[in-house]
């Protein structure tokens, strides 16, 4: 009788410490999680639209996102992309320069974080 | 969104529903994944939209508010 009653105690605690390893693990992940959640489109139709405003600083994730490429493109495919996103977005045809200039920047980023 | 940054997306000085609509359209289209444009871009031409015409309803309804006001 008095075993049994060990053997709870002890399943308790061993449940106990699995739970508070899962949930310190769970707090770890949570920003990782977050910006995967936030990439990650809910619907590809009549939605899905990415949120929000550009990053403050634009970084190699969003380079790519602009430019509509993987983050491992090559020189060719930054540089056909770029152009064609540009005569898209021409500002003398009724574009815009902000967004013009967003393209630049990640151009300009993607080439500068390319090995030579 | 910022508002300053959702009227430099669409490229806009004055807040009007139809320069709104009209920028909108053409920069909702040139981005379009359909034509090679970028997804991402088109995304950030959506909520530019959605932030200016938040911005016009806010003014509207401070306008009313204020003609309440007034006897």
């Amino acid at each position: 009788m008095a075993s049994s009653m060990v053997a709870a105690g002890l399943a308790l605690a061993a449940a106990g410490f699995v739970g508070r390893y899962a949930m310190q693990a769970m707090k770890q992940m949570e920003p990782q999680m977050k910006q995967a959640l936030q990439s990650f489109p809910k619907s590809a139709f009549g939605g899905g639209f990415y949120r929000g405003g550009f990053e403050p600083k634009m970084n190699k994730r969003e380079a790519a996102l602009v430019l509509g490429v993987s983050p491992t493109a090559n020189k060719i495919k930054i540089r056909e992309a770029h152009r064609k996103l540009m005569i898209l977005n021409h500002p003398d045809r009724g574009g815009s320069p902000y967004l013009a200039a967003k393209i630049n920047e990640a151009k300009d980023l993607m080439d500068g974080q390319m090995k030579k | 969104m910022s508002l300053q940054e959702a009227q430099q997306i669409l490229n806009l000085d004055t807040l009007t529903p139809e320069e709104i609509q009209k920028n909108y359209e053409h920069l909702f289209k040139v981005n379009d994944k359909g034509v090679g444009g970028s997804f991402y871009i088109q995304s950030k031409v959506v909520r530019a939209k959605e932030r200016l015409e938040e911005e016009l309803s806010i003014e509207s309804q401070k306008q009313q508010s204020h003609q309440n006001t007034e006897t």
